[in-house]
C-alpha cells in the first residue's frame, strides 16, 4: 500500500511537470507585453526593457523555463508582475475560500444526487424518477454562469433572501455551491441510477429477496455498497474539476477565490500567478486522484491483493 | 453486385439504426429541437437584417419588454433581441460545429495510431494526452485565448486544442476493441497496409462511439463558447454571441430579467437538443448498453 502510493506519487512528477511546460510556453511564446500590461501603455521603450530585463524576461525561453521550475521546485514561486506581491503568499491566502466553495458544493452534489439517483432506481419509471432525470438533463445543459445568474435573480434580487456577492458569511456559500454543484451533480444522478439499475438485477440481490429480506436492508445493504464504489472516482474525479469550474462561478459571485485570481492574471498576462495557480490546481487534482485510488483499496478489498504485487 | 450488395447491407445497419433512435422520444424532441436551431441559423437572413436589427443601435427604443414589434424585446442599446438570438445561433453552432470536425479529425488519428500500434508509441502518445487532459478543459481554453487575444479563429483554437485528449481517448478504446477481430488479421494476412487497415476497416466498425463523442463534445463546445464569451475572453461584443449577450445584460437583469433568460434558455434548449441526440444515438448504436 505504502509502495503504491510512493509510486503514484513519482508519476504525479512528469505530469506535473508537463503542465507547467504547456502553461508557460502558452503564457511566454504568444503575443502581448506583460512590461506593457505593468506599466500601461503610455510607457518608454526603454522603461519597458528595463522591466522585462530586471523580470528576466529578456532571457531566452529555455533559460526563463529552468530558472522559473529551479524556484520552484525551491519554493519560490516568483512575484506578481501586478502587485509585486510573492505568488506563494497571494496564492495562498486565497486557497481557503476556494476549497471552502469546492467542499460545499461536493456537499451539495453528494447530498442531492447521491439520494434522488438511488430512488429513481429503486422506484424506476415513477414521477421521481422521471423528474429525477429531466432535472438532470436539464442541469447538465445548462451553463453554469446562467444558473448563478438565475439564482442570484430569483433568491438576491426578487425574494431578498441571500446575499448575491461576496464572502461575508456562511450564506454567501449557498448560491454558489449549488451553482458549482449543478453540472456534476446530474452526473452523478445519473451514474447513481444506473449503478443501482445494474446492481439490482444481480443474482445475489434475488437471493436476498428469496431469502426473506426487508426491501430497505436489499437496497441499503446488499445494493447500494456495491453500486456506491464506482461512484467514488466521480465524486473524487469532479472535486477536481470543480476547481476548474470555479473560475467562472467565482467571477459571477465575485468571490475572492483562485478561479478569480487566474481569469483576472491571464487577462493582465501575470504569468507568475498564472502559474502558480495552475500548478496548484494541478497538485490538487493529482493528490486527490491518488487520495481516491488509496480509499478504493479500502472500500474493495479484492483490490489489495492486485495492488500489493 | 458486390457493390450493390454492399450498399444494401450498409443501408439496412443504417435503418435498424434509425428505427431505434425513431422509437426514443426524448431523442426525437431532442433532434427536432436541434433541427430548429439549426433552421433558424441557416435562416436567419431572411428573418431579420444583421446590420439593421442585431447591430445598430436605437437608443429611442432601448429596454423594450417583449411586444408585437419585438417578440423577444430590445436590449439596452435599442437592439432587437430576436435577431440577436438567431445570429448568436450561428456563432455557437458554426462554432460548435468546427471545433468537433477538427478535434474529432486530429483527434481519431492521434487514437487510431496509439490504438492500433500500442506498446511504446502508445504509452507516449496517452501520457501526452494525459498532461493536457489533467488541466481542466475551461481553465486550458482560457489559458490558449488569453494568450493568443480573442476572437473566433483563436477561440476555435483554443476549443480544438482542448478537445482533441477526449476524443483520442475514446477513439483509442474504440480502436481497442476492435482490433482484435479476426477480419483484421484476415486484412493483414491479404498484406494489406497499416494506413488502410485503420481507414477501411478498423475506424467504420469502431465509428459509433466517436459520433457519440462529437454530439456530446458539440454540446459542450457550445457551453464553453458562452461561458468563455461571458467572461470576456471569448467572443466579443457587439457581435451578437448568446454568452457576451448575457455579459452585457448583466447590469440590467434586476429590472428587465427577460434580457437574461431569454439568451440562456436559447443556450439551455441547443445544449439540451445535442445531448439527447447524443444519449439516443449511444442506445440506438448499442442496444446492449441501454439500461
Amino acid at each position: 500500500m505504502f509502495k503504491f502510493g510512493i509510486k503514484r506519487l513519482l508519476i504525479m512528477i512528469p505530469v506535473v511537470i508537463g503542465i507547467s511546460f504547456i502553461i508557460f510556453s502558452i503564457m511566454s511564446l504568444t503575443p502581448g507585453d506583460p512590461a506593457e500590461m505593468a506599466l500601461g501603455p503610455s510607457a518608454s521603450p526603454e522603461d519597458k526593457f528595463d522591466w522585462r530585463e530586471r523580470q528576466g524576461l529578456n532571457d531566452p525561453f529555455f533559460t526563463r523555463y529552468l530558472k522559473y521550475m529551479s524556484n520552484t521546485v525551491r519554493g519560490d514561486f516568483g512575484r506578481s508582475y501586478r502587485t509585486e506581491r510573492a505568488v506563494f503568499g497571494e496564492v495562498c491566502e486565497r486557497i481557503p475560500t476556494t476549497l471552502t466553495l469546492a467542499f460545499c458544493a461536493t456537499f451539495v452534489m453528494v447530498s442531492i444526487g447521491i439520494p434522488i439517483g438511488i430512488l429513481s432506481a429503486v422506484k424506476q419509471y415513477s414521477a421521481i424518477d422521471v423528474i429525477g432525470t429531466f432535472g438532470a438533463l436539464l442541469l447538465t445543459s445548462m451553463p453554469a454562469f446562467w444558473l448563478g445568474l438565475m439564482l442570484i435573480l430569483l433568491f438576491s434580487l426578487r425574494l431578498d433572501l441571500l446575499p448575491a456577492t461576496g464572502t461575508d458569511g456562511w450564506q454567501n456559500y449557498i448560491l454558489p455551491s449549488i451553482t458549482l454543484a449543478s453540472a456534476v451533480m446530474a452526473s452523478l444522478l445519473r451514474m447513481t441510477r444506473s449503478n443501482m439499475l445494474e446492481v439490482i438485477r444481480q443474482d445475489y440481490i434475488r437471493t436476498a429477496k428469496a431469502k426473506g429480506a426487508t426491501p430497505k436492508s436489499i437496497v441499503f445493504k446488499h445494493a447500494l455498497r456495491n453500486a456506491l464504489l464506482p461512484l467514488v472516482t466521480i465524486v473524487g474525479i469532479n472535486f477536481g474539476g470543480m476547481l476548474g469550474g470555479a473560475l467562472i462561478t467565482e467571477t459571477v459571485f465575485a468571490i475572492p477565490g483562485i478561479g478569480s485570481l487566474l481569469v483576472n492574471s491571464v487577462r493582465q498576462k501575470d504569468t507568475p500567478v498564472v502559474m502558480g495557480c495552475v500548478l496548484f490546481i494541478a497538485i490538487m487534482i493529482g493528490m486527490i486522484n491518488l487520495l481516491i485510488d488509496m480509499l478504493y483499496v479500502y472500500i474493495d478489498p479484492r483490490l489489495k491483493t492486485q495492488l500489493i504485487r | 453486385m458486390d457493390a450493390k450488395r454492399s450498399q444494401y447491407k450498409k443501408r439496412s445497419q443504417l435503418k435498424a439504426i434509425w428505427f431505434r433512435f425513431r422509437k426514443n422520444k426524448l431523442a426525437m424532441v431532442g433532434l427536432v429541437v436541434f433541427s430548429l436551431m439549426i433552421l433558424a441559423a441557416i435562416c436567419a437572413p431572411l428573418l431579420a437584417s444583421y446590420d439593421q436589427d442585431a447591430l445598430m443601435q436605437d437608443l429611442n427604443n432601448r429596454l423594450q419588454s417583449p411586444n408585437r414589434q419585438h417578440i423577444f424585446g430590445t436590449d439596452q442599446y435599442g437592439r432587437d433581441l430576436f435577431a440577436r438570438i438567431i445570429f448568436g445561433a450561428r456563432i455557437s453552432l458554426f462554432v460548435g460545429m468546427v471545433t468537433v470536425l477538427f478535434s474529432g479529425v486530429f483527434g481519431s488519428i492521434i487514437g487510431a495510431v496509439a490504438g492500433f500500434y500500442g506498446g511504446k508509441i502508445d504509452n507516449l502518445l496517452m501520457r501526452l494526452m494525459d498532461v493536457f487532459l489533467a488541466i481542466p478543459q475551461t481553465l486550458m481554453a482560457i489559458a490558449i485565448v488569453a494568450a493568443l487575444g480573442g476572437g473566433m479563429v483563436n477561440l476555435l483554437l483554443a476549443l480544438c486544442i482542448s478537445s482533441i485528449p477526449r476524443f483520442s481517448r475514446v477513439v483509442r478504446s474504440a480502436i481497442l476493441s476492435v482490433k482484435g477481430q479476426e477480419y483484421i488479421e484476415a486484412a493483414r494476412a491479404c498484406a494489406t497496409k497499416d494506413a488502410r487497415i485503420i481507414a477501411k476497416h478498423i475506424l467504420p466498425n469502431a465509428i459509433g462511439p466517436i459520433i457519440v463523442q462529437s454530439t456530446l463534445n458539440m454540446a459542450t463546445t457550445v457551453l464553453t463558447i458562452a461561458s468563455l464569451s461571458f467572461i470576456g475572453l471569448g467572443i466579443r461584443p457587439p457581435t451578437p454571441e448568446w454568452g457576451s449577450m448575457l455579459s452585457e445584460a448583466k447590469e440590467q437583469m434586476r429590472y428587465y430579467p427577460y434580457l437574461i433568460i431569454i439568451p440562456g434558455t436559447a443556450i439551455v434548449l441547443s445544449v439540451m437538443g445535442l445531448n439527447l441526440i447524443g444519449d439516443g444515438l449511444r442506445d440506438a448504436l448499442d442496444p446492449r448498453l441501454k439500461n
